[in-house]
């Protein structure tokens, strides 16, 4: 008993200083969600408030309302993240794994020449550019093919993962007939899943959540995605400080509500990649710590 | 041997983007005229012998639901009036306008016409950056119209060694800018008839009010937009007036001397009026951190005893005051006996882009724009009966999204519009009305064209502007106290380069003066 009762102490003291940080941590969530379902007139009164006097789901009603807006976007969000990190994960993998190799040549001149991207970048208007030769505006692709144009540091990731596998793999499969894409898809791939899940999350959030390609490259509203809905909401109250003072004022902000109920429906599916992916990560972490 | 190879292939690796930006380049200088021609090439067989050209406009916003109904309308009318233009817009979000116009004028992308907000970056900097092309010739010949409708102490502010470089959007009169608007509902309950003549009764006239109201949202004195504002209203009680102040940052007075405005003697009377406010809680005690939207709020519902400037939308207020009358809100001037003067002309313009292949287009389109109401209402309004409908001779009443919030289409006045054709909403207040009258009166101050380039002295600019926000604004706006905090906000001003950006004004100023002969 005695002993129990020592170790459970600071067990306790850590399991109410976890709560208490998921707690903090979900606070401006729920928060959010409280002002989204809030009255609006006890909004204006009050203020933001955990405990509101009165509640009303006036705001999705509204939001819903214009559904063909917030569902296209969804769609056009939904399939972004899925082709874009799809084609991310793969790109990048095949490079790692090209330059995981020992025996490709000048494989420090390449992994140079890739390493320099993380350093420098080209700048806005070489960038702007090449997406319009590429005729990257106005359409999915615009949406995709930019962030697509690789993340070096993924990259490096996933090469260090593959460096710290055992290359008498790739010898003995080499022994037994198989190719560089046989080597690199049945037995690379599956090993680097922790590393691969990893990346896939960088990558789905970065797409999920990206609304520069769509300010830049795309004027079609029909393909807008969801974020860019949102950062339109926020630039367009930035715009009612910038109008000249006495101009009939045509544009009506959405009211506070409005304004959370959408954050809320942009959360959407991708908070559901978390938990999925999660047992991929504690697998990655166990990985290689027993050696056999 | 080997190792030259590899240095090689590294070198030429290193270079292979950097020669794909110049092709890219090359190619996107190579098809700039294109897209105009092509686009045009549909058109041709409807409209007469001449080819028709597109324009393409360039504007901050959101596109309207209705636009591109309204484009076609509009599309057909000016090839039915023998225009030969075809319109079509291009918005651009508020949060990327800036970047994505300035990649558009960098990387040559075919577009003609634009938008400048002078205010925010200056026409005097694109300009002196090469982005926008003299139209004078272009004006002479096809802006009959334009001549007319826009007075010429308006033309003066986009004319620079007599070469004409916009078309100024003249929607309202400037010299409404000095006045504030007082809520006489609210003045009545209190006792008070006379209308405030000094900041003094101002500022009594505003504690009696707040002792007579009831409840949690007082009418606190809204300040818009901090200090760009609140200064017209008050400037007019003092011995220098006329002077301006610009960008908040530069006094620029009459006698043609351009001082550092925390420093001068007028900011610091300014700074006792709003400190008098705040210490007798007549301005609101966040103000701060008070949101714009907030603010808006407050300014839409008419819940305040005076507001600088004229007053928002009347039914918003009628929410606020079911039985509010039109004499109930008046447009007031601080020291009425003293002239009414125009401080800032032709703040928003339209440019026509340096590489624009048909600047004549913009002229021709701005020419047919202004020729008659019928066209104005076209392309301001859109259709009737589908985007918005009259009311008696210059009323307008928008037609609605199904979210009753946004509406199907409208274009912002204060971009293009003209105060000769300007439609308002039916229940607009006379305080309203009073902007979109010519004030035969007024004169014009003589730096109201001068508008800053701060190309020049950039980088002390933004951190000027960041104290400003940070030391300044506090002392301005009555919350802290001017004697005991301008001392060290002066020295981290002059840290932050003040003096540098004052005498780069001074410079452009004389400038300005010599090339208009004052």
């Amino acid at each position: 008993m005695h002993t129990v009762r020592k170790t459970d102490l600071p067990a306790v003291f850590i399991y109410c200083g976890l709560a208490l940080f998921a707690a903090l941590c979900l606070l401006p969530m729920v928060l959010t969600f409280i002002v989204s379902i809030t009255d609006e007139s006890v909004l204006i009164r009050n203020g933001y408030s955990l405990f509101p006097e009165r509640f009303s789901l006036e705001a999705y009603r509204t939001l819903f309302n214009n559904a063909d807006i917030i569902g296209r976007s969804y769609v056009v969000s939904i399939t972004v993240t899925v082709i874009g990190t799809l084609a991310a994960v793969t790109i990048t993998t095949m490079a790692a794994y090209t330059l995981a190799n020992p025996n490709v040549k000048y494989r420090g001149a390449l992994n140079l020449y890739f390493f320099i991207t993380m350093l420098f970048s080209g700048g806005l208007v070489p960038w702007y550019i090449i997406c319009k030769q590429l005729g990257l505006t106005d359409n999915l692709l615009a949406l995709i093919v930019p962030s697509l144009m690789f993340n070096a540091f993924n990259m490096f990731l996933v090469r260090n993962f593959m460096e710290s596998l055992p290359g008498a793999l790739r010898e003995s499969a080499y022994i037994d007939g198989a190719n560089d894409l046989i080597v690199a898809f049945r037995i690379y791939f599956p090993l680097c899943v922790p590393v691969l899940a990893t990346i896939t999350l960088f990558y789905a959030l970065a797409y999920w959540n990206d609304w520069f390609n769509a300010i830049m490259l795309v004027d079609n509203q029909k393909l807008y995605p969801l974020q860019y809905v949102l950062f339109k909401i926020r630039s367009n109250i930035e715009m009612l400080s910038l109008i000249p003072n006495g101009a009939p004022n045509r544009y009506t902000p959405p009211a506070e509500s409005a304004k959370m109920a959408t954050v809320i429906v942009t959360i959407g599916p991708i908070v559901f990649l978390y938990p999925y992916l999660q047992r991929f990560f504690i697998q990655g972490l166990v990985i290689g710590s027993v050696k056999g | 041997m080997k190792r030259l190879l590899l240095l090689l292939s590294t070198v030429v690796l290193l270079l292979a983007p950097l020669s794909a930006c110049s092709r890219s380049d090359k190619s996107a200088n190579g098809a700039s005229g294109s897209p105009s021609a092509t686009g045009s090439g549909p058109q041709e067989t409807g409209a007469s012998s001449e080819e028709v050209v597109t324009l393409k406009y360039v504007l901050p916003g959101t596109q309207p639901k209705e636009w591109p109904a309204v484009q076609e309308a509009v599309n057909r009318k000016l090839l039915e009036d023998g225009v030969n233009v075809r319109i079509e817009k291009e918005y651009i979000d508020w949060g990327a306008w800036e970047q994505k116009l300035n990649l558009k004028l960098s990387t040559n992308e075919p577009f003609d016409m634009f938008h400048v907000m002078n205010d925010w970056i200056s026409l005097a900097n694109y300009i002196g950056r090469g982005a926008v092309r003299d139209i004078s010739a272009e004006i002479e010949k096809y802006g009959e119209n334009l001549k007319k409708v826009i007075p010429e102490s308006v033309w003066s502010g986009v004319t620079k060694d007599g070469k004409i470089y916009a078309v100024p959007a003249y929607w309202y009169e400037p010299a409404v800018d000095g006045s504030y608007t007082a809520n006489r509902i609210l003045l009545r309950q209190a006792g008070i008839t006379e209308m405030p003549k000094t900041q003094a009764e101002m500022l009594d006239a505003m504690e009696k009010v707040m002792a007579t109201v009831q409840g949690a949202s007082k009418p606190y004195l809204p300040i818009r937009g901090g200090l760009r504002d609140a200064s017209d209203v008050l400037h007019r009680e003092y011995d220098s007036y006329p002077f301006v102040v610009k960008d908040k940052i530069a006094f620029i007075g009459n006698d043609g001397i351009v001082r550092n405005w925390a420093e001068t003697e007028e900011f610091k009377k300014d700074a006792a009026f709003f400190r008098e406010a705040y210490k007798r809680k007549l301005s609101n005690p966040d103000i701060l951190v008070y949101k714009q939207e907030q603010l808006e709020k407050q300014i839409n519902s008419g819940n305040y005893v005076f507001l600088f400037g004229t007053p928002n939308n009347p039914d918003e207020m009628r929410k606020t005051y079911p039985d509010m009358k039109d004499e109930d809100f008046t447009l007031q001037r601080l020291h009425p006996e003293k002239p009414k003067y125009r401080m800032l002309n032709a703040k928003n313009v339209n440019a026509v882009a340096a590489h624009s292949e048909h600047p004549e287009a913009a002229v021709k389109f701005l020419n047919w724009l202004y020729a008659n109401q019928e066209n104005y209402d076209l392309f301001m309004y859109g259709i009737e009966g589908k985007t918005y409908n009259k009311v008696g001779d210059r009323g307008v009443e928008f037609i609605k999204d199904s979210d009753n919030i946004t509406l199907l289409y409208a274009q912002d006045e204060w971009m293009i519009g003209n105060l000769n054709y300007i439609r308002y909403s039916p229940n607009l207040l006379s305080a309203q009305k009073a902007l979109y009258v010519a004030d035969p009166d007024a004169e014009t101050f003589y730096a109201a064209d001068f508008f800053f380039d701060p190309s020049e002295v950039k980088a002390e600019m933004a951190n000027v502007q960041a104290v400003y926000t940070s030391d300044i604004m506090p002392i301005y706006d009555g919350v802290v106290d001017y004697d005991e905090k301008i001392d060290a906000a002066l020295q981290k001003l002059r840290a932050a380069g003040i003096d540098k950006v004052i005498a780069e004004y001074q410079r452009q100023l004389d400038a300005y003066k010599a090339s208009k002969g004052l």
